[in-house]
Parts: C-alpha cells; structure tokens; sequence
C-alpha cells in the first residue's frame, strides 16, 4: 500500500511538471494555431537562467524566478517576432515553422552549453527540508511547488484567455488572423505575446526542477516530448486538458514502471500518444480549436 | 485531421532532421593538424608498412588520433580528456617526444554515438592516417569502433570502463583504466565484508552501466548475494521516482548502482527523499559535483571500488603524483577537472610513451608487441601488461563519501564509523 501511495503522489509531481510544458503547448496552439518544438529546451534555458540568477549571482529566489520568466518572455517574443513571424509573413507552409522551432531546439541547446558548458550543475535548494512526509511517503519539497505551480498556471491561463480582453482578442487571432485585423486587434504583437508566456511557464518548470535534477543542457529534452504526448492526451489547446493530460503520463509512467518494469515506461507513454491520436485525437477535454474544419 | 497531419509531418521532421543531423556533420577534425614538412601524412598504412616503419619513425610527428564526446549532455568527461590530452602532450613533446617525435593530435566529436564513432574512426585511419588512437571514454562508442581500429593494425588505448569491449579478441587494443567488472567484484568483495546478504540494483542502458550491472549481478550468485530487484533507466530519464518506489518496497540491505554522468547526482538524491537512507554501493566514485546535486547528507554513505578519487579542491590530495597534474590542469585551465577521466587520459599517456621507449620505435605492431614489458606507475597504482590481458589496472582502492567532499578507506569507516552510521539512519544494516 505504501508503495501504491508513493508511486500516486510521485506520479502526480512528475505529471505536474508534464502539464507546465502541455500548457506552453496549448496555449501557442490556442492563440496562434502553430505547433512548436522547442518548450523544452526553453525548459532548459529557464534552468540555467535560474541557476545564473540564484546561485552565482546570489539574487533572493524570488526575484530569481520573476528575472528567469521576465527573461524567458522575451526569449519567446524575440523567437515569435525574429524567426515566426518572418516565416508566416512569407505564408510558408505550417510544416515550416514546425521545421524552424526543431532547428531553433538545436540552437537553443548548443547555445546553453557555449554559454554555461556541457557540466551538469547543482542547483541549490530553497527549501529548509529535503524532504516532506506525506502518508508517511517522502516526497521532494520542489515538487509539491511543480504540482502548486501547475494548478495556478492552469488557472490563470484559462481564466486569461477567456476572460479577458486580450486573452479574447489572442483567441480570435488564432481563429481568423485577417477578421482579427479588420476589428483592429493587432495579431503580430498577441502571437508574439503568447509565445512570451509560454517561454515564461517553461522557464518556471526549469528553475523549479532544477533543484530536483540538477542543470544541464538536455535536461528539457525528454520533459519536452513527454509534455507534447499530455497535450495531445488532455486536448491539445486546451489548458485544463493540459493540465490533466500531463498528470495522466505521469501516473501512468510511474505505475508501469512500479508494476511492470521501469524498462517500459517510456514506451507505455507514447503507445498512449499513439493510441490518443488513432482514438481521440481531440483529446480527453474534446478541444475544439483541433477538430476537423 | 488538422492535428493528425500536422503531428504526422512534425514527427516525419523531426526524424528527418535527426537523421540530417547525424549524416551531415561537419566532418573536419575539431582540432585540425597541420601537417609538418618531411612527414608521411599522405601515404597508405601498407605504404608505410612496406617501409618498415611509421611516420613518426621518419622523424618529424607522431600522429594520435582521439574521438570523444565533445559536445551533448555528458561531454563534461569528453571536454576534460580532451583538455588533459592537450597538456599531457606538450608535457611529452616538452620532454622530447615519442624517441625523438613530437606528438600531433587529431581529435574528432563523437558526439556520444557509437555510430558517429565509427564513421569518424574511419577518418583517423583512413584519411588523417594517424599512427595511434586514444578514446573514447564512453564503452558504447569503443565497442563499435574497435573492430576497425585493430582490423587496421592502428595502437589503440581505451579510455572508457566498461568490459564488453575489452572482452574482445583485439590484440592492438589496450587500456590504462579500470575494468568496471573487475571493480564489481571488488564492490561484491564490499558487500559481504559488511555482512549484507542482499541488495537491490539499478542500472543505466549505456554499454558501461549495463554490461557492469550484468557482471555484478553474476558475481552476487557466487557470494550468495540476493538480488531482490533490478530497475533501470533510459538515457534521457530525469525521474527516478517509480524505481526508487520499487527498491524501497523490496527493504534491501544496500543498494548497488551503475550510473554514469548527469544521472548520478539525481538519482542519489531521489533515492533519499524516497526514504532509502542506507549504503549505496557505486561503480564511480563520488565526485564534489555529484554531491552537490544529490546534497551533502544525502550523498553520505556512497561507497565504491575505485584506483583514486575525486578531489573538491588539489589541498584536500594527499597523492602527490595525483597533485601534481591536477596543478599541472588547474595551472593551465584555471579550474580542476571534475571528473576522474584526467587520470584516465594521464595513465594511457604514459602507459603509451613508455611503450614507445621499450619498443624503441613509434610503430603499431612494435607498440603493440612492447606493452608485455610495460611497467608504469600509474596514479592509481601500478599499471602492468604481463598477464596477457591487456588490461593495466589489477588493483584498486576501496572507498566510502563521508561528505564535505571527502572519501574515508572503507575498512577503516566499517571499522570505525559504522555503528554510528547505523544509529545516524536508524538502520539495522
């Protein structure tokens, strides 16, 4: 039973790390209606920015996190404005910014590695405790924060893209680019916004697990790809389907590999990918931003 | 379907711009030589052969090859051999060469893949044309390239650990490192001494973690040692914490794992806060680095069969010969290694520079034929090749991480510190 517990509350931490990168998914997907690749090497770039901050510039923690997502933001806008939108003001095909957000992947790793070098770093801690019992489990501080971050992020995303103007505005971008523009949004800069947040959700799961992980250049690498399959599960553009789908990968990851055997547990997790997408390719939420047209 | 298509042509890219990337690789040497008036870079291996000598033996360059992992996640131990290789030789050249030739290095990135391994393996030989090769410290990628290396008669010194590859009938190839099947008998030899009689393993899938988990495990059959569950983990893995889960529910009385690079420091910490607060038995020694990630109480009790350790700074070495050439590192790059492959890369250097004096000649076959003679002392201890193994290492050192960066003598700490280490964890084992 013990056990049981264990893997659930482990399941769920990691799957909350899954969401954070699902959401980025979703919500370029959902205000842009382009896929992107490179979530989790912006994971990583969110790590090492934390690292930078927190450690070797010794700045409070907090304002390690705030400096890691403003940083990000940018990184995502400049990527959306220099790279993105250059491609789609030549209408290239969808097939071209999926291409140029791997080659930027690439970029962004061997960039991470000739700025902080191929050493895996040590991320220091934030919390007093190593570890925290819950029903007699110990479970790692950073990630009940991942779990926290994950749940807040979820909300505040859903409650940012419909309820709000801009959020409302990101949408009808996504949906009809030239109506978007004949009503006066400005398209360019709500794309180039939505990447922003995206990059800043990645960065947060980077420095958040960088404690747990330590930092190193493809440490987003497998998190990335395992946040697509959540997307995909929990209804890609969706940010609740997001969240869920990244909790469901994580259960089941940790539970084949508790009840079967650890060797299959990346394999379960994209026979489930594949299976979604022969299935349900609308996801568990039914998103409808991916349902035929 | 809108998102089937665009999933489908995703991952059809994806693939293919992988495989670009592994078949369009810049195929020039990292580190270009320049080839010295006088030399014989040009000619064919029979060519050479038929003259009865190398090109070095001509007189100008000893031409050594090197591949290594230079770039990717766990190019840490690649960047440092190849610094140390760097420093070795102009320790070398500095004291006249190899019997009068200066030592010109040819390095390639192997970029951690055996298959790139062997493609720029067949550049040394076949286009740089090298006179010997050192590399690579990841097992995987030796054990792909070494058939052609020795199928060319080219010397080759391994620096990687693992056992599968010198298991191989390749009498050109040798090595100055440790043999990690040995250290597990070692490590076996540990186990028992603290009168554990079963444990709980936990490997990786590179050919060094695998094959070494796989010795292990054979020799606990011969100590009656009860393996009560194996877990592994795939190379980019990040969470350990199903395995964890699984080697806590089987309660065993140490735990053995053959983890390598960025995984170590992880898994260390994982495995504490899942609530495994006994002796972890590894096949590396615990490096400051390794500590820092995994924190320094979670780190304790980490032991390993290892040559030598790694230092946290060159005071805390009491070897002077291990302290001299971390100052020799430090003096030249600013910072030590942190990792041990700077005695690996040191150990084969020496080991291949006095084959070339026994043999009195730069040649592969008379490097190869010279090793028997070898005697070298190494910074682990003494390197020998007399037993026809061609294997340097025949002992080592056992170790226990005590923190703060430092390892105690196992015997010593089982003798001294284990009753409070038991009511420290609140452990009967």
């Amino acid at each position: 039973m013990k056990m049981f517990i264990q893997l659930v509350i482990m399941g769920l931490a990691l799957g909350s790390i899954y969401s954070l990168i699902a959401m980025g998914y979703s919500l370029i997907y959902k205000a842009s209606g382009l896929m992107t690749f490179v979530q989790g090497d912006i994971l990583t770039i969110g790590a090492f920015l934390g690292l930078t901050f927190y450690r070797f510039l010794k700045l409070p923690y907090i304002v390690s996190v705030l400096l890691t997502m403003a940083v990000a933001f940018v990184i995502g806008f400049l990527l959306e404005k220099g790279v993105i939108r250059k491609l789609l003001n030549k209408n290239v095909m969808a097939i071209y910014i999926v291409l140029a957000t791997i080659a930027v992947s690439y970029i962004f790793q061997n960039g991470a590695q000739a700025i902080w070098s191929s050493k895996v770093e040590y991320f220091p801690t934030v919390f007093k405790t190593d570890s925290i019992s819950i029903l007699g489990v110990g479970v790692q501080p950073e990630s009940l924060l991942c779990v926290g971050a994950s749940l807040l992020c979820m909300v505040l995303l859903h409650i940012f893209m419909t309820k709000t103007r801009v959020g409302t505005s990101m949408r009808a971008a996504a949906m009809d680019p030239m109506a978007a523009e004949s009503c006066g949004i400005n398209v360019s800069m709500n794309t180039g916004i939505t990447w922003g947040l995206s990059a800043g959700i990645a960065a947060v799961a980077g420095i958040f697990i960088g404690p747990m992980y330590g930092v190193y250049v493809t440490l987003g690498a497998k998190i990335g790809t395992k946040g697509f399959a959540g997307a995909v599960m929990g209804g890609y553009g969706n940010m609740y389907g997001a969240m869920v789908g990244g909790l469901i990968l994580g259960l089941v990851e940790t539970f084949v590999a508790g009840y079967i055997s650890s060797d299959f547990k990346n394999m379960f997790a994209y026979i489930i990918l594949i299976v979604f997408l022969f299935v349900k390719p609308t996801g568990i939420f039914n998103e409808q931003a991916i349902q035929d047209v | 379907m809108k998102l089937k298509k665009l999933v489908a042509v995703s991952l059809a890219a994806v693939m293919a711009l992988s495989m670009a990337a592994c078949g369009k690789k810049d195929d020039k040497p990292a580190d270009s030589t320049t080839k010295a008036a006088g030399t014989e870079a040009g000619k064919t291996d029979e060519g050479k052969k038929e003259e009865g000598g190398s090109e070095a033996a001509s007189g100008e360059t000893f031409k050594l090859g090197t591949f290594l992992q230079l770039t990717g996640a766990n190019s840490v131990a690649g960047n440092e051999s190849n610094n140390t290789l760097d420093m070795v030789i102009d320790y070398i050249n500095e004291k006249g060469g190899f019997n009068g030739a200066k030592i010109e290095k040819v390095v390639y990135d192997s970029q951690g893949s055996p298959e790139e391994a062997v493609k720029v393996v067949s550049k040394l030989i076949n286009d740089d044309k090298v006179d010997a090769i050192v590399g690579s410290v990841n097992s995987s990628e030796i054990l792909a390239a070494g058939q052609q290396i020795n199928d060319a008669g080219v010397f080759m010194m391994g620096l990687g650990t693992a056992n599968t590859w010198m298991a191989e009938d390749w009498p050109y190839v040798f090595r100055a490192t440790v043999n990690n099947a040995s250290l597990a008998t070692n490590t076996a030899d540990m186990i028992v001494e603290a009168g554990f009689k079963n444990v709980a393993v936990v490997n990786g899938q590179d050919d060094a973690s695998l094959s070494t988990a796989d010795a292990f495990i054979e020799i606990c059959k011969g100590k009656d040692i009860e393996v009560l569950t194996r877990e592994t983990y795939a190379a980019a893995d990040t969470d350990f914490s199903a395995q964890v889960a699984k080697i806590v529910a089987a309660d065993p009385q140490c735990v053995y794992m053959t983890c390598s690079g960025e995984h170590i420091g992880p898994f260390v910490k994982q495995l504490r806060q899942g609530g495994y607060k006994g002796i972890l038995y590894s096949k590396e020694i615990m490096s400051m680095r390794d500590a820092n990630i995994a924190g320094n109480e979670n780190a304790k009790y980490v032991a390993a069969s290892y040559p030598y350790l790694i230092y946290a700074s060159i005071d805390d070495c009491d070897v002077d010969a291990i302290k001299e050439v971390l100052q020799m590192y430090e003096d030249r790059y600013g910072e030590i290694p942190t990792t041990e492959v700077i005695y690996r890369v040191w150990d084969t250097m020496m080991v291949m520079w006095e084959a070339s004096k026994v043999a009195g000649s730069n040649d592969s076959d008379a490097l190869k034929d010279a090793m028997a003679e070898v005697k070298v002392d190494g910074l682990g201890g003494p390197l020998t090749y007399d037993d026809g193994t061609r294997e340097g290492y025949h002992t080592s050192n056992d170790w226990i991480y005590i923190g703060d960066g430092k390892n105690k003598d196992y015997t010593k700490w089982l003798e001294e510190d284990y009753d409070t280490y038991k009511s420290d964890t609140g452990r009967e084992y």
